[in-house]
This record gives C-alpha cells, sequence and structure tokens, in this order.
C-alpha cells in the first residue's frame, strides 16, 4: 500500500518535472530580428512584436511617457493591452498632452510636474499623442495583444528572449516607413534568426523642436 | 541714458512677474535686454530720426545704443484660450517709453481629428516671416531681419481675427503638413507711407502698437509723424495664406495680403493707403544648415482719382537669399538683399523710386542659455531718387557694424 502510493507520488513528480522541462523548453527559444533598409543599413527604433498561437494571460504593467524639452521621451513606445502609463512633465513649461486615435482617446488638460493617473490602454492598436500647445510634440504608442515586444537598437537589431517555442507571426512597425513591411512567420523550435528587408529606406524622423523658437 | 527708464520698468514689470509665475504655473515668462555697440558710416539721417538713412542708427548714433527691452508673456486663460503677449522698449524718439508689439488671444480647441483649428484675435504679426520666429518675433539668424521682414516689422500688423486650419500629417502618419490661414483686420490704413517715403530699410526695430516713426515728408495736411495703426476708411482688409511644410524640415509660404484701404479717404491727419502684396517664402533646414529665400511684390496707392485707383501708385518688390550655419554655440549668417521701389503714377510730383542691394553677415554666440553675443555688419548699396528732393545725394553706401550683447531670462 505506502510502496504502491510512493510509486504513484514518484510518477506524480516526474510528470511534474517533465511537464516543468517541456514548459521551460517552451519558453526558452530566442529570436533576434534584424530590420535592414534597402542599403542593408540597420534601421532604428522599428517596433518588432511576436505573437504565438495562445497567448498567455494579461498581467498588471505599468510604463512611462516623459515629456522632456518639449519632445515625448521614448518617442516611439512598445506596450501590451491593459498597461498603464503615466505621463510626467519634466519641462519647466506646461502641456496638454492628447489622442484622437480611435484604440485610446484621452486629454490630460494643463499640468506641469506631478502627472496626473496613470491612463490605461484597453485596445490594440497605434495611438499618436500630441501636445495641444506644442503641435510639434508627436509621439507613438504600438499597444500590442501580446507580451513580447521590443525596439531595434542603432543597428537596426532586437533578441528577444523567453520566447514560447512554437509557429510564431512577427510584425515590424514604425511610424517613418513610407510602406510596413509584410507580416512574418517563423517556426521558434528551429528559427533563430528573422530579417526584413525595406523595399525604401525609412523617412528621417520630423525635425526636434528649438524651444527657443517660436510659431509666428 | 535713453534707456534708462525703459530697462527699469521692464525689470520692474519682469521681477513683478515671477513672483507670479509660481502661483500661475502654467505662464510662459521671457525677458531679454539688447545692448548694442554701433558704428555706422552714411552721409544720410537715420528714418528713426526723420531721415532717408536706411538703417535704423546713423553716425550720430555712434556709440552704445539700446537694441531692444522685451518682455513676452504668455499663458493660459482657461484649458484652450491662451493669451500672448510682447512689450518692447527701443530706448529712441518713442511716444512711449515701454508699448506694445504684440498684444493677442489664441483659442486651440483640442483636435479630434487630423485637422487643427487655431483662432487669433488681437494684434499680431501675420503669417509671412520665415526668419523671426525667437520670442518677440525676432530674427533666428541675425540681428536685422531682411528688407522684406523690416517692412512687416514697421508697417504690418493684423489687428483682427485670424484663423487657420492645419491638416496634420504626423495624424494620418504622413511626413507633411499643411495649413491654410485667412485673416479680416482693421487699423492698418496708413500701411504703405513708409515704403512710399523712404523705401525699403533694413533694421531689427519693431513699431509698437501707440507709436509711429517720424514722416521723411511732411503730409499735405503739415503732420511730421507716422502712426501706422489707425482706421480711416472703416473698410476691413484681408489676407489668405497656405504653408507646406516637410518632415518639420522644408516650409513654403505663400501669402496674398490686401488692406483694401480706400485711397480717396482722409480724416485730417492721414490718407487711407490702398496697400496690397504677395508674398512667398522658402526655408530648409539641414542638419546644421539653413536657407532661407522669401520674395514680395506689391503696391500701394494714395490721393483721389478719377479711377479710384490713387493719385500715387507706387510697385515695390524684394527679395532675399540666406544662408546660415550653426557650429555648436556659434551661428554664421550670410544674407543678400534685394530692393526695388517705382513710382508708376504721380512722379512728377513725387518720385519715390529704390534700386538697391545690401548684404548682411551676422555672427550669433549663445554663450549660455542666458547670454548671447552678437556681431553684424550690414552694407547697403543703391540709389533713393526722393532724396534728391532733400537736395541730398541720391546714391551712396550705407555700412553699419553692431555688437550686441543680450541678457535672456
Amino acid at each position: 500500500m505506502f510502496c504502491e502510493s510512493r510509486a504513484r507520488w514518484h510518477r506524480r513528480l516526474l510528470l511534474l518535472l517533465v511537464g516543468a522541462a517541456a514548459i521551460s523548453a517552451a519558453r526558452s527559444a530566442e529570436l533576434t530580428v534584424e530590420v535592414l533598409d534597402p542599403q542593408g543599413q540597420g534601421t532604428v527604433d522599428v517596433v518588432i512584436v511576436v505573437t504565438p498561437e495562445t497567448l498567455p494571460p494579461h498581467s498588471t504593467a505599468s510604463a512611462t511617457i516623459d515629456q522632456v524639452r518639449k519632445a515625448f521621451v521614448p518617442q516611439i513606445s512598445v506596450i501590451r493591452v491593459g498597461t498603464a502609463v503615466t505621463f510626467p512633465n519634466s519641462d519647466p513649461v506646461a502641456h496638454q498632452v492628447y489622442s484622437f486615435s480611435p484604440a485610446k482617446r484621452f486629454d490630460l488638460p494643463l499640468y506641469r510636474g506631478r502627472p496626473y493617473a496613470p491612463i490605461v490602454f484597453d485596445q490594440p492598436g497605434i495611438v499618436i499623442l500630441g501636445c495641444n500647445i506644442h503641435d510639434q510634440m508627436i509621439g507613438y504608442i504600438y499597444v500590442t495583444e501580446s507580451p513580447y515586444f521590443g525596439r531595434t537598437d542603432a543597428r537596426g537589431r532586437l533578441i528577444l528572449r523567453n520566447l514560447p517555442a512554437e509557429r510564431v507571426r512577427v510584425t515590424a512597425w514604425n511610424p517613418y516607413l513610407s510602406e510596413q513591411p509584410p507580416e512574418q512567420t517563423a517556426d521558434l523550435r528551429s528559427d533563430g534568426r528573422l530579417s526584413f528587408r525595406l523595399t525604401r529606406s525609412p523617412r528621417a524622423p520630423r525635425k526636434a523642436i528649438d524651444p527657443r523658437l517660436r510659431e509666428y | 541714458m535713453s534707456y534708462a527708464r525703459p530697462c527699469a520698468v521692464l525689470f520692474a514689470a519682469m521681477t513683478l512677474q515671477t513672483g507670479h509665475t509660481a502661483e500661475f504655473g502654467a505662464y510662459e515668462l521671457n525677458t531679454q535686454i539688447d545692448l548694442r555697440a554701433v558704428v555706422v558710416d552714411t552721409p544720410y539721417e537715420s528714418f528713426t530720426e526723420g531721415g532717408l538713412g536706411l538703417l535704423r542708427f546713423d553716425e550720430s548714433h555712434d556709440g552704445l545704443r539700446l537694441g531692444r527691452a522685451m518682455l513676452n508673456a504668455r499663458g493660459p486663460l482657461t484649458e484652450t484660450l491662451w493669451a500672448d503677449l510682447t512689450l518692447s522698449a527701443t530706448g529712441d524718439h518713442a511716444a512711449h517709453a515701454v508699448d506694445l508689439t504684440e498684444a493677442s488671444v489664441e483659442w486651440r480647441p483640442y483636435p479630434r481629428n487630423s485637422l487643427r483649428f487655431k483662432t487669433q484675435l488681437g494684434a499680431f504679426y501675420p503669417p509671412i516671416s520665415l526668419e523671426n520666429r525667437a520670442i518677440g518675433w525676432q530674427s533666428a539668424y541675425s540681428l536685422s531681419p531682411s528688407a522684406i521682414n523690416t517692412w512687416i516689422g514697421e508697417e504690418i500688423r493684423t489687428i483682427g481675427l485670424q484663423q487657420s486650419v492645419t491638416l496634420r500629417g504626423a495624424a494620418i502618419q504622413q511626413p507633411f503638413d499643411v495649413t491654410l490661414t485667412a485673416g479680416v483686420f482693421g487699423y492698418n490704413d496708413p500701411m504703405g507711407v513708409l515704403i512710399f517715403q523712404r523705401g525699403w530699410a533694413l533694421h531689427d526695430r519693431q513699431t509698437t502698437l501707440f507709436d509711429g516713426l517720424p514722416r521723411p515728408f511732411t503730409s499735405p495736411s503739415g503732420d511730421t509723424h507716422i502712426e501706422f495703426f489707425r482706421e480711416i476708411d472703416h473698410r476691413p482688409g484681408y489676407y489668405v495664406g497656405a504653408e507646406y511644410r516637410y518632415q518639420d524640415r522644408h516650409a513654403v509660404r505663400a501669402l496674398h495680403y490686401d488692406n483694401r484701404g480706400d485711397p480717396a479717404k482722409n480724416d485730417g491727419k492721414d490718407s487711407a493707403w490702398r496697400s496690397r502684396f504677395d508674398s512667398i517664402g522658402w526655408r530648409s533646414e539641414f542638419a546644421d544648415t539653413t536657407l532661407i529665400a522669401q520674395a514680395m511684390l506689391g503696391d500701394t496707392a494714395v490721393g483721389a482719382s478719377t479711377d479710384g485707383r490713387g493719385r500715387f501708385i507706387l510697385e515695390y518688390w524684394s527679395y532675399f537669399i540666406l544662408a546660415s550655419q550653426r557650429l555648436g554655440a556659434h551661428r554664421f549668417t550670410a544674407r543678400y538683399d534685394r530692393m526695388y521701389t517705382d513710382t508708376e503714377r504721380g512722379a512728377t510730383f513725387f518720385d519715390s523710386d529704390q534700386t538697391a542691394t545690401a548684404w548682411t553677415a551676422a555672427y550669433l554666440w549663445d554663450i549660455d542659455p542666458h547670454w548671447q553675443f552678437a556681431v553684424e555688419a550690414i552694407e547697403i548699396d543703391g540709389s533713393l531718387r526722393q532724396r534728391a528732393a532733400l537736395g541730398q545725394p541720391t546714391d551712396a553706401d550705407e555700412r553699419l557694424l553692431q555688437l550686441a550683447i543680450r541678457l535672456s531670462l
């Protein structure tokens, strides 16, 4: 009796270990994404999102988008649906942050310093941020269902770790691309690298505001 | 010193306002004191003294002068209604030691789609200049703006209403913005008298709202002072303009302007002048290099005539090209101006005729966020035929070298 139950317990433990190993194997995939322009140069700040078949449940996440020298910092953000974003204002001047994008409409009336309560982005899509006082201030938030994302570095590369080892869709997005590259698929059980080849060079970002200048 | 009083008043106002800054955190306050050392080489008396010299200073001004004392206050009256006010002092023969150059309120409703609407009411500059983009409508590239924008600062202010709508490319992920603007204004009927009597000039003195300039030629009614911002014929003027911007680096601006003055009207002090012009400008900003070009063509008319067009008609045009290079905190600018006026009708009574070119070289050094040092050299070469009426040589070179030290707070 005792031996039988002990054997069963061992079997269960083994199953659990195998399961855990399988899960950890499933999570251990890594993907290196590269975004190259037609000249083969890396493209910076491209949002990369890896979407598996089944998405893990949402968890509470938070992010911050600051306002420094009349610019949103970072200018391009990527967050998961449900993320609460705080918009502090580190400038000595007041700002009025707004969005009329369908994915999230909001206004943060005139403020300096201490931010308002965070805004929760509850729908996927691209949210374009503006300041009603400084028209040249523009920011972008890419809101995605997937928790696996990042932005390419100055060399146009991004390494994403702890991905599920399964078939995934990979998308790339940047507001300065005249054509967004088509979505790709990858099997992370075998593929560890993926590259997006842009057919046209990205536009240069808009010129940064010189805070000493005004619109006349 | 002639500028001690305006300086004291502005600094007092500034100190007073600084106290308010903490209370109303959204207010922006900018003050600037600009002191000059000037050396001038010209046979003419400056227009600021009632002469026909095209520079702000003449040989009698050699030495230390006040460039400008300026205070700009900007802040919200409500969430979307903004007030903007600029006080200036020039320290010369102005009737008021400190006076307004601009005062307006602007309604900026939150955009609800890719269109951005703005409504401005008050006294302000119409969207013409691509140089005058520093606070207080100062040139960002030199001390003195081009002949075209010098004239705007002298004779033109929108005292009225302006409505603009901008298609914001950022909202539709496009690299451009397109703006259409229309304005309706009054109180600018004497506009044209100075360009008729004196021609184009080059300087940074902006006429204040409640002041004017000496009249180079006394009016038939014996008036010796021009007040630019007056309503004489009770007919509003208008302008329509368009601007295209690409990536906030390249901008093209066009404006059609007509004050719809009735040249037959006179209120005893001055006549209404019918002034209209078209202006087109382009600016490109590369990494540290800026190129600007602008051209203006227009006419002005005054006096009763059987065809209603005016007894005197002056045609005028000007263009300039500017190149500016920034090297860290240092900026180097070169500009070439071409100026032309011609009396189309009435030349037998008064022949206003100018053909001139000018070169401007400027160096600006931002020593720190508060202090700026600047050097500017201007040479104007050309003729102004109406000088003969005062027994002066029509042709002469006018040269100015000015050093400025500017403290901004």
